[in-house]
């Protein structure tokens, strides 16, 4: 995933720049780079272009929502594998299933808490 | 044979009549030829006589001198014509007379009345003027002695082509008689022998045509008596019919329907419609009847065009149908009728007319149309219901991303400084936004209750079932509002007994107990007492959340489970609150198929006692949809 020396790179997506902000400030403060796009077009783009060592996506985006971004990237042999954290508002539990069905490792419920995000982004990282 | 007595009474006298009519028109016959022949025997012997007397007169004449007719013959004169006539005076010639041209009587062979004049002008008349004439007289109105019946014959005696006189011959009529006589006797004997010789043979011929005639009268009569008793019989055979058609007449006629009998031809005109479709339609069956066309007039517009196609060509293929059409009655109304048509067949199977009847459907059609709008408002409505359903989902899923959105951030930041992230905090600093970071725990419970519920009223509370230690949850819920009870100066136990694994919503139950132990610790006023037990009571597990707080009113505890509800001790006294917390706990416990009670005393404190199924029941209800 990182070679020696070099910091991971996380994208972060969501519609809100100021959850944006809260995710980049907690995730570089954890030793990453990150790459934000506030949409899901253009989180698609930045993960093919970029090919993120981890994926945080907002399920609910405008152009293109999570699951169908994880769906894409699940596609391409450059990004089959970046493992990927929904961030869902809803609370049914086939959201979940939908997410997990979609292809990713897993989610995280808003509000979240940036210390948890963080831990489970690391974790991912196989840190 | 109802009269057999008279027709065989009556040949013999029919034979008598006809030999009776037969009898008298042969003697009629009889007497008219009889009198025929003698009248024309009689009429020759009195010419052949007549014949006579004109040679008598012309031998006579010759023995006439001119001076014999002048005037009366002298005596001598008359002796000496008495001797030469006397040869031809005979037993016939009974008298002659001998007139001059001034009607005297020159000679009388009796001389008798001589120079008198004639009595008989005419007739000496006649023959002085040239003619003969002949006549029968009787001798006594010539003025003889003798009363005798003769032939008078009268004959002219000319001179050198003048007529100078008449000579008066008188014959006796006994020789015609004689004659006559001679003649006829044999003509009435042969005549009487033939009329009863034919007399003879019409009597038998006429008892045999009698008794044709009488055997023919029998057999007449006898079929005069069969068509009397057939003619009363079909008579009675039609009174009794026509009685039973007035009776079915009358008992069709009294039926709820209009029945009717039309022609089977292209026309398809009425012949008989009944009176009740008066009662259907307003018209008279008068009205209808006289009318071919009445019918397609009082079909409604749209119907008219379909129901004359179906007519004709059930009538056209002589079948039966039924179908259901408006008429428009004369009042203006839609009458639906539903029209059965049959067709009416003689015995050998061929259509006679089509009949059938009319039945009034129009209250069924009203009927039948306002169900169908009921239906229709119903599927709108339903559909209505679905649409804010689904509105709802949209509406709770979109409040639960657009509250929770801006709460990730606030708390997140929160966080972030109270972390350091953002550098070092002073005390108030901290404290400041140790409110920030409690408030919006609230909030966020609230949105967390709030979609709960929601789920709930949707029916769509779905349970995580699995094993849970009862024990456990109510320890770590009643560790979790220590903090609290400890600020209050309130004394917080739990007391557990031996309780089973329960098959539920861990994190449901969990919420529960939290609900249950923090309303306690809230409601109970400083230096009070919270305390919870749990234990199983009649194979069931009960949990017991008992505080010494400022109780429920008793008129307000029917209303604690519902939601947004508050008591009035709890408003007076600004517990904090949003009444939330007992409905979702009720929907919690009946969904896992227990019950929850409470019991209270005002200013003595409440206890809330929840029992839950152990075992497999609860697995079982686990899925329940619970409505509050």
């Amino acid at each position: 995933m990182s070679g020696a020396g070099r910091r991971p790179l996380v994208l972060v997506a969501d519609d809100d720049p100021d959850i944006v902000t809260l995710v980049r400030f907690r995730l570089e403060r954890d030793g990453c780079d990150v790459v934000a796009a506030g949409d899901g077009r253009a989180a698609l783009e930045a993960a093919l272009e970029r090919t993120p060592d981890v994926a945080v996506l907002d399920v609910t985006m405008p152009r293109l929502d999570g699951y169908e971004i994880v769906r894409r990237l699940r596609e391409h042999a450059a990004t089959r594998m970046i493992p990927i954290l929904l961030l869902t508002a809803r609370v049914q539990e086939t959201d979940v299933e939908d997410g997990i069905a979609a292809g990713a490792d897993g989610y995280l419920t808003k509000p979240f808490s940036p210390q948890e995000l963080g831990r489970r982004v690391q974790a991912a990282l196989g840190r | 044979m109802s009269a057999p007595a008279p027709t065989a009474e009556r040949p013999p006298r029919l034979v008598l009549r006809f030999a009776a009519y037969s009898a008298l028109a042969l003697l009629a016959a009889g007497v008219v030829i009889f009198w025929v022949v003698r009248h024309e025997t009689q009429s020759r012997a009195e010419r052949d006589l007549a014949a006579r007397g004109e040679r008598v007169a012309a031998r006579i004449r010759a023995e006439l001198r001119p001076s014999d007719v002048v005037r009366p013959v002298s005596p001598q004169r008359a002796r000496a014509l008495d001797r030469a006539f006397a040869d031809e005076i005979s037993d016939d010639l009974v008298l002659v007379k001998v007139w001059t041209r001034a009607g005297v009587l020159a000679y009388a062979s009796d001389h008798r009345l001589v120079g008198a004049r004639s009595q008989e002008a005419g007739d000496l008349e006649a023959a002085l003027a040239g003619r003969t004439l002949r006549e029968v007289v009787n001798m006594a109105d010539e003025g003889a002695r003798r009363d005798l019946k003769t032939i008078e014959t009268l004959v002219p005696l000319r001179q050198q082509g003048t007529v100078v006189g008449a000579l008066d011959l008188y014959f006796d009529y006994a020789s015609v008689a004689r004659d006559v006589r001679a003649t006829m006797t044999p003509v009435g004997i042969t005549l009487g022998v033939a009329l009863l010789l034919l007399y003879a043979t019409l009597v038998p011929i006429l008892r045999q045509v009698t008794r044709t005639l009488a055997a023919r009268n029998e057999r007449l009569a006898e079929h005069a008596g069969e068509l009397r008793r057939a003619l009363d019989e079909r008579e009675r055979a039609e009174r009794k019919l026509s009685a039973a058609e007035r009776g079915y007449r009358s008992l069709i006629e009294q039926l709820p329907l209009v029945t009717y009998i039309d022609n089977l031809d292209e026309t398809s005109s009425a012949i008989y419609i009944s009176p009740q479709v008066e009662d259907l339609l307003g018209y008279s069956p008068v009205a209808w009847l006289g009318d071919t066309e009445f019918f397609p007039k009082v079909l409604h517009p749209e119907d008219r065009e379909r129901v004359l196609a179906q007519h004709a060509e059930a009538y056209a293929k002589a079948e039966p149908f039924t179908s259901e059409y408006r008429f428009v009655a004369k009042d203006g109304r839609d009458v639906w009728v539903q029209d059965h048509v049959m067709i009416a067949r003689d015995d050998g199977g061929k259509p006679l007319h089509a009949q059938g009847f009319l039945l009034d459907v129009t209250e069924r059609i009203r009927a039948e149309a306002e169900r169908e709008a009921a239906r229709r408002d119903l599927a709108a409505q339903n559909e209505r219901l679905r649409e804010l359903d689904k509105l709802k989902d949209e509406f709770i899923a979109l409040v639960s991303h657009e509250l929770r959105t801006p709460l990730t951030s606030i708390r997140g930041y929160t966080e972030l400084l109270l972390d350091g992230e953002a550098g070092a905090l002073t005390e108030e600093q901290r404290q400041f936004l140790a409110v920030v970071e409690r408030n919006s725990h609230r909030l966020l419970h609230l949105v967390g209750d709030l979609l709960f519920l929601a789920q709930i009223e949707a029916g769509k509370l779905v349970l995580d079932v699995g094993a849970l230690d009862l024990a456990a949850l109510s320890s770590e819920s009643v560790e979790a509002a220590r903090p609290a009870a400890e600020e209050k100066g309130i004394t917080l136990t739990l007391a557990t007994g031996p309780v089973p694994l329960l098959a539920g919503d861990r994190a449901r139950i969990g919420q529960l107990l939290d609900n249950l132990v923090s309303n306690g610790v809230k409601f109970t006023p400083a230096g009070g007492r919270v305390d919870v037990r749990v234990r199983m009571a009649r194979r069931r597990a009960v949990i017991e959340v008992r505080d010494s707080g400022i109780g429920i009113p008793a008129g307000e505890r029917q209303f604690l489970f519902q939601r947004f509800f508050r008591t009035s001790t709890a408003t007076e006294q600004a517990i904090q609150g949003t009444g939330l917390g007992l409905a979702i706990s009720k929907a919690i416990v009946e969904a896992h198929g227990g019950a929850i009670e409470v019991e209270s005393e005002e200013g003595a404190g409440t206890t809330f006692r929840v029992t839950l199924p152990v075992g497999q029941q609860a697995s079982e209800t686990a899925p329940a949809a619970v409505a509050l």
